[in-house]
């Protein structure tokens, strides 16, 4: 089958194996939802403070599935069968430059993290009535998501152009990463990590950390987006010479005998 | 030489850099020297004469002198209550914001209640981190269990009432009905009084430390006047006086040869009866014969000859029949006002008392501590007698912090099906349209032959429009219960009196959540007086206006044992905040207050059925009022302020017969039905109209709703509160028994007379 190099914004939002498996996500975010649903009274969750924990569920849901999504789009394992990963478009013949190809996977990265916060977005406004909540605090732990999403699928991108598609050690890889990472930071740098940040802005959870915890909620924002921007410029710059690393290989390939082979473009894939 | 001196003369001329920095120490000094700081001399005097009664309010002066600079700071008070043992134990604080200038001496008043003397009371005047005036005030030094008796008098010796022994009669002995006042209303509501042993001590407190609020007089049973008047209070103080008295406190006056004193305004008002001169009297024996214990006289002595108020139901208790004769030397004036002529028998009132509210008035003719009377033993008993009515008449500030009774109207409130959660049935049904919605979108963009266009605003199209409508169903719409106050009240006129009492119920609840534990910025502080919002979780403070009620912690219910640290803020915005206030949370409060509410009313019965005058000159409207009598409740309908009502009611009028004592739903009407307000109205007339149902044969109870006189103060903060009181009212019901007595045969009924005709 003829492989396409899908693009830009549309791409990223319209229908897809991956979006396809989303909506089996946004399933289990609702059953979730549910199952956390209150049922006691409020007269006596009032009387015994027991706040219902269906808002911090919901938003934990929304931060892990989203960021997690994305770090499998960004390794290619969600793409359907006629469409290129980062790694099948710099074997094509017109491959653009690699700032190019960088740029284009970062709006891509932007856009469909984007979209998916919005397609949960329903799932955990249900649960913002109710989850006493302030609403600035809400909005910024919706927020979090996105710079968190481009992050690890940034991450994602440069494992896959590291290890190639289909590669079960990459596969692994970024998994467990993708635990480790989060339960450390929640650990020892609870600012930069949305599973605390949620736990402590809505469950009361104190903020654990090695480097000191910003005061009030706009040092906390400005901590988190400013690490993981800081995180998604230091992944692009690496997926960058990552690229450029990998084009110069493929001309260098292709130096003796031009237009590269298909095997060539196969070893590419694999890394 | 020359250049010598010039040199010195540059030396002079030149301002010396040595110099500067001395007298920029020099200022340091001055500014921080002990002379220029605050120097804040203070002095706390609890309840009367340093003695409170354990279990009641008591008044709190501070006095603060301050001989530094000008201080600003607050005034707290810091008080632990409850019991340890039963882990009920918790701190009340109230905070008054003072400005103490340079100089200046001033007294701040309080009233705390003091049920546990474990733990010293805490007074403190700090300026954030500074403190410029602590005390520790040791209560087990001051307390009493014995009924308080205040002795305003500049010369009696009431000590010997410290050795008195009673013993306080049944609450259904002292509360018998009667058609004179509204102890009816007592003896059904107050609990049942065990016979107990009474004791009573004597204080004499300065009038300067009277308290200025009512419920200061808590722990006070009786205030005998001796020989002064009430105009050396102050308006506050008086006010607080009358209010006390009217809730059942009693006012014992002794006559004097100086009787003037008693016809001062305040006083003359309260009297049952004005002096109008003296009776000297020659021998006591018509005065042993009245007051049961022989009285031997050895030489003529004084008392004051009353005439009863006309209004105001005076009545002599104890008169004499005897000769006497007035000091001018002309015939003794009988109690009726009749001459007995000289050296007659004439009737003269020796005690004479009324009713005041609850409370009582009684004036002996007789001065107390003057010759007869102040060695005679016959005093004792008049003094057991009195003394024993007014512990037995004392209003109960009784304070019940326990488990909340399910049938509460508070609860009923608070269980308003606005204030539920959203159902588990809406949300699945929402989600599962939003989830078809989007496979549905995701359906037709997935058709090749829709545009790139209409494919990406299908797609976002489903989850922008439900997104807001998420927010909104199961916000605003179905979970409007941010945070709010449920303040709900019983007024009761005390008649006789221009007060009445108001029993509240408070609960006030915050759906928001707590602040982050790191978030110094949105910590829970409780509000000063004057201080802005608390910041801390929304509607964790109640901020209440009207009245000046004391209040308490309230029941909770499904078990939860601990009962909240509470903080009271005095001053211009006064408030009530649980100590460490938690967000999600409901916190519930009980109170009292007596409020000036003026309410009269009284029905004849007739043959025709019941003519009923009533007048509402309370400053608050009464809605959906009714008239209970026997079984069956007459609609009033509205009394707006300065309104009267006075028309007969007859069957005629379709009276609603009330089979039960629930059926009060009958009755619930000009509200939704099924509404909050419908289902805590009903609550309310049933949990507090039962024992009024049916009737007593000799009233009518008059019922009705109002606003409550004690409400949240109508701010910033986003609830909605739910504010009412009943209006309870028991009237005497008089027989108008000629018009009721069957008439001999061949007397024409002039009515049916005039109908004929």
């Amino acid at each position: 089958m003829q492989r396409e190099d899908k693009r830009g914004i549309p791409w990223a939002i319209l229908p897809g194996a991956a979006n396809r498996v989303y909506w089996t996500y946004l399933l289990v975010q609702a059953v979730i939802v549910m199952l956390w649903w209150p049922k006691l009274a409020l007269l006596r969750a009032l009387e015994t403070h027991d706040a219902p924990d269906t808002l911090p569920v919901a938003l934990l849901l929304l931060g892990i599935a989203v960021p997690y999504f994305s770090l499998r789009l960004g390794a290619g394992e969600l793409e359907d069968d006629d469409e290129l990963t980062l790694l099948g478009r710099l074997g094509l013949p017109d491959a653009p430059p690699a700032g190019a190809l960088v740029a284009n996977e970062l709006i891509g990265a932007f856009c469909q993290s984007f979209h998916l916060l919005v397609l949960t977005l329903p799932i955990v406004l249900v649960a913002v009535g109710i989850g006493g909540g302030a609403l600035p605090v809400v909005a910024a732990c919706i927020a979090f998501v996105l710079p968190l999403a481009v992050a690890w699928r940034l991450f994602g991108v440069v494992c896959l152009v590291r290890g190639g598609e289909g590669n079960p050690v990459a596969f692994f890889m970024i998994r467990a990463s993708f635990v480790v990472v989060q339960f450390a930071l929640s650990i020892v740098a609870g600012p930069v990590s949305h599973v605390a940040l949620v736990l402590h802005l809505l469950g009361g959870l104190r903020l654990r950390s090695l480097f000191g915890v910003p005061d009030g909620l706009v040092g906390i924002v400005t901590v988190f987006t400013v690490f993981h921007v800081a995180i998604a410029i230091g992944l692009t710059i690496v997926l960058y010479y990552q690229v450029q690393s990998k084009q110069r290989g493929l001309e260098l390939t292709a130096g003796a005998s031009s237009p590269p082979t298909r095997q060539s473009r196969a070893r590419l894939r694999r890394g | 030489m020359k250049d010598g001196a010039r040199a010195m003369s540059r030396r002079r001329g030149r301002f010396p850099r040595g110099s500067l920095f001395s007298a920029l120490l020099l200022l340091f000094t001055l500014t921080m020297s002990p002379s220029s700081a605050a120097r804040v001399l203070g002095e706390v005097s609890l309840g009367f004469s340093d003695t409170f009664r354990l279990g009641a309010w008591a008044p709190l002066t501070v006095r603060l002198e301050n001989q530094g600079a000008d201080v600003v700071g607050e005034l707290q008070v810091r008080l632990t209550s409850g019991n340890a043992l039963t882990d009920n134990e918790y701190q009340t604080s109230q905070t008054r914001r003072i400005e103490l200038a340079k100089g200046a001496v001033k007294r701040f008043r309080f009233t705390v209640r003091i049920d546990s003397v474990a733990h010293p009371l805490q007074v403190r005047l700090v300026t954030g981190d500074t403190v410029h005036f602590a005390d520790d005030v040791v209560l087990r030094e001051r307390f009493t269990e014995r009924h308080l008796v205040l002795a305003l008098s500049q010369d009696a010796d009431l000590d010997h009432l410290n050795a008195l022994e009673g013993t306080a009669p049944s609450a259904a002995t002292v509360f018998a009905p009667s058609s004179q006042n509204f102890s009816a209303t007592d003896a059904r509501t107050a609990p049942v009084v065990a016979e107990r042993p009474l004791r009573w001590r004597v204080v004499y407190p300065h009038p300067s430390t009277l308290p200025e609020r009512w419920a200061g007089y808590s722990g006070v049973s009786t205030v005998i006047l001796h020989g002064v008047s009430l105009k050396a209070m102050t308006d506050r103080q008086f006010a607080a006086f009358d209010k006390w008295l009217a809730d059942g406190g009693t006012l014992v006056v002794s006559g004097s040869p100086d009787y003037t004193v008693l016809t001062t305004p305040r006083l003359a008002e309260l009297l049952p009866g004005l002096p109008t001169g003296l009776v000297r009297l020659t021998d006591g024996d018509e005065i042993g014969r009245v007051l049961r214990f022989p009285l031997r006289v050895a030489r003529s002595f004084d008392i004051n000859r009353i005439r009863l108020r006309a209004v105001g139901g005076g009545r002599a208790t104890h008169s004499i029949e005897a000769a006497g004769r007035r000091r001018d030397g002309t015939a003794a004036e009988s109690a009726a006002g009749q001459p007995a002529g000289q050296g007659a028998t004439g009737k003269f009132p020796l005690i004479v008392e009324r009713s005041y509210g609850r409370g009582k008035v009684v004036y002996f003719a007789f001065d107390i501590s003057r010759y007869p009377f102040d060695r005679w033993r016959g005093m004792e008993k008049v003094w057991r007698s009195v003394l024993s009515g007014a512990a037995a008449r004392q209003s109960p500030l009784s304070v019940e912090i326990g488990h909340a009774p399910p049938d509460e109207p508070v609860l009923r409130a608070l269980r308003d099906p606005e204030l539920a959660f959203p159902d588990h049935p809406t949300l699945i049904a929402f989600l599962v349209v939003y989830l078809g919605a989007l496979v549905a979108a995701y359906a037709i963009a997935a058709d090749a032959r829709t545009a790139r266009k209409v494919q990406v605003a299908l797609v976002w199209l489903v989850p922008l429009g439900f997104g807001p409508v998420a927010y909104f169903v199961f916000g605003p719409m179905l979970f409007p219960a941010q945070g709010g106050a449920i303040v709900i009240g019983v007024v009761e006129p005390l008649r006789g009196s221009p007060y009445a009492a108001v029993d509240l119920d408070i609960a006030f609840y915050t759906s928001q959540r707590d602040a982050p534990a790191n978030d110094s910025s949105r910590e829970s502080v409780p509000p000063t007086s004057e201080s802005a919002e608390p910041r801390g979780p929304r509607a964790a403070t109640w901020h209440f206006s009207g009245g000046d009620p004391v209040y308490w912690p309230g029941p909770m219910a499904f078990g939860v044992e601990s009962t909240p640290d509470w903080h009271a803020a005095i001053g211009h915005r006064p408030a009530m905040t649980p100590v460490g206030a938690r967000g999600f949370s409901v916190h519930r409060l009980r109170g009292k207050d007596l409020i000036p509410f003026a309410f009269t009313g009284n029905v004849e019965e007739n043959k025709q059925g019941f003519r009923v005058s009533l007048r509402n000159d309370s400053g608050f409207p009464i809605e959906r009022a009714w008239l209970l009598i026997d079984h069956f409740a007459y609609r009033i309908g509205r009394l707006a302020p300065g309104e009267s009502f006075d028309r007969e009611l007859s069957p005629a009028d379709s009276p609603v017969l009330l089979r039960t004592s629930t059926s009060w739903w009958r009755v619930v009407d000009g509200v939704d039905t099924g509404s909050t307000r419908a289902a805590v109205e009903e609550g309310l007339l049933g949990k507090k109209m039962k024992p009024f149902y049916p009737s007593e044969p000799d009233e009518a109870v008059f019922f009705g709703f109002t606003e409550a006189p004690v409400g949240s103060r109508r701010g910033a903060q986003p609830w909605k509160p739910l504010e009412m009181a009943l209006v309870r009212a028991v009237l005497p019901r008089a027989r108008d028994l000629a018009s009721l007595m069957p008439r001999p045969e061949g007397e024409v009924d002039p009515q049916s007379q005039d109908e004929t005709l």
